[in-house]
């Protein structure tokens, strides 16, 4: 499935902002990426398997709130910074 | 004077940490003209950055950016390429339910004893002590700190946090014994371990934390930074929250040599007789997190 990736972590994947990953949960596809881009997870997902406090992560449009959620191939993953400060 | 440590009279860089990136300002051999490099990692908070003196090549570099979480970078040509850390510094997972401690950044990093190649210690906010044996590339909690029953107590918790999150900092290693280290905390205070970390005690007495009920307290206090005299490992100084103090050991008891600091903000000042008199090195500074002095 097609991954949306956000400027500040394009210097994982060689300046590409969309990759293609594999797996079945959202937990699955970010290790995917890991795996080809190492550090990329721990930028975004924190050491207690949250997703980072100005991160989101939205799943065919709608946002992702935990890392468990069931994935089909065909599914459109953005990864986004979230906007903050005025 | 520690006959096995001698000034430094060579060429010397300043490496400078700023939410910005990183800078480095390298000086000839005079120490007259400074050329600056950066911005190093443009983009990302850089809260400190240190040349490992056993090397003198090996630059490491604590960075997150706003929205991204933390990382290590590591160079060991002196900046012409980095690579980054396998595994940063990061607490336990805890069991599900349970509020695990989460690392929202590296601020300080120490290399280890000149006798102990590739060991670096690096102090997080929130507070915890971490360990590297491998020149940065991964790191592991200090259980003698992060899971000291006292922890808890001596650091305040999550409401005794300055503006930018509570930070432990000043990560010092005695040069004559790697087993002895001296950290410090914003907030806590300042601890000293005899044996590598493995546990600590409070090293406060005599000095003074205003803010609080008891001024005198064993623990709680704010110190911003500490320092060993370079030539005299058992002198110790401290600038905190209430004023500038020094401590000569094996005496534990810190003795105010602030007093006569100006009260503005914002400049850097410095003395040479022990606080008696003060000058002012620098004004209007940019807003930057650490300047460290590396002799090349």
């Amino acid at each position: 499935m097609k991954v949306y990736i956000p400027s500040p972590l394009r210097s994982y994947t060689g300046q590409k902002n969309e990759v293609n990953a594999t797996g079945s949960t959202l937990k699955e596809v970010i290790s995917d990426l890991d795996r080809r881009y190492p550090g990329f997870r721990f930028r975004i997902i924190n050491e207690q398997e949250r997703i980072r406090e100005h991160i989101r992560i939205f799943v065919n449009q709608e946002q992702a709130q935990h890392l468990n959620i069931s994935l089909q191939s065909n599914d459109q993953i953005q990864i986004l910074c979230a906007l903050s400060g005025g | 004077m520690d006959g096995s440590l001698k000034p430094a009279t060579g060429p010397v860089a300043l490496l400078i940490g700023t939410r910005k990136g990183a800078f480095i300002l390298r000086g000839d051999r005079r120490r007259l003209t400074f050329r600056l490099t950066g911005p190093i990692f443009l983009g990302h908070m850089v809260h400190h950055m240190v040349l490992d003196p056993r090397d003198r090549r090996t630059l490491v570099v604590a960075a997150r950016t706003g929205h991204l979480g933390l990382t290590v970078f590591r160079s060991t040509d002196f900046g012409k390429t980095w690579k980054e850390a396998k595994q940063p510094p990061a607490f336990p997972k805890v069991a599900e339910g349970e509020k695990g401690l989460v690392v929202d950044h590296v601020f300080w990093l120490s290399p280890g004893h000149p006798m102990e190649k590739d060991i670096w210690y690096a102090g997080t906010s929130p507070q915890g002590l971490f360990r590297s044996e491998d020149g940065g590339q991964t790191w592991e909690g200090m259980a003698g700190f992060n899971q000291h029953p006292m922890r808890p107590k001596w650091t305040g918790g999550e409401q005794d946090a300055t503006p930018d999150g509570p930070k432990l900092h000043s990560i010092l290693i005695d040069p004559r014994n790697p087993n002895h280290m001296y950290i410090g905390m914003s907030s806590g205070g300042v601890f000293e371990s005899k044996n590598k970390g493995a546990d600590w005690k409070p090293l406060n007495q005599g000095c003074r934390a205003d803010f609080l009920p008891n001024p005198y307290p064993e623990y709680g206090h704010d110190p911003h930074c500490v320092r060993l005299h370079p030539l005299k490992p058992d002198r110790l100084y401290q600038q905190n929250h209430c004023g500038i103090y020094r401590m000569d050991r094996p005496e534990g008891r810190w003795i105010r040599i602030g007093e006569n600091m100006p009260k503005k903000i914002g400049d850097i000042w410095g003395s040479r007789n022990e606080g008696e008199s003060f000058s002012c090195l620098a004004r209007h500074l940019p807003h930057i997190y650490s300047i460290e002095v590396a002799e090349l």
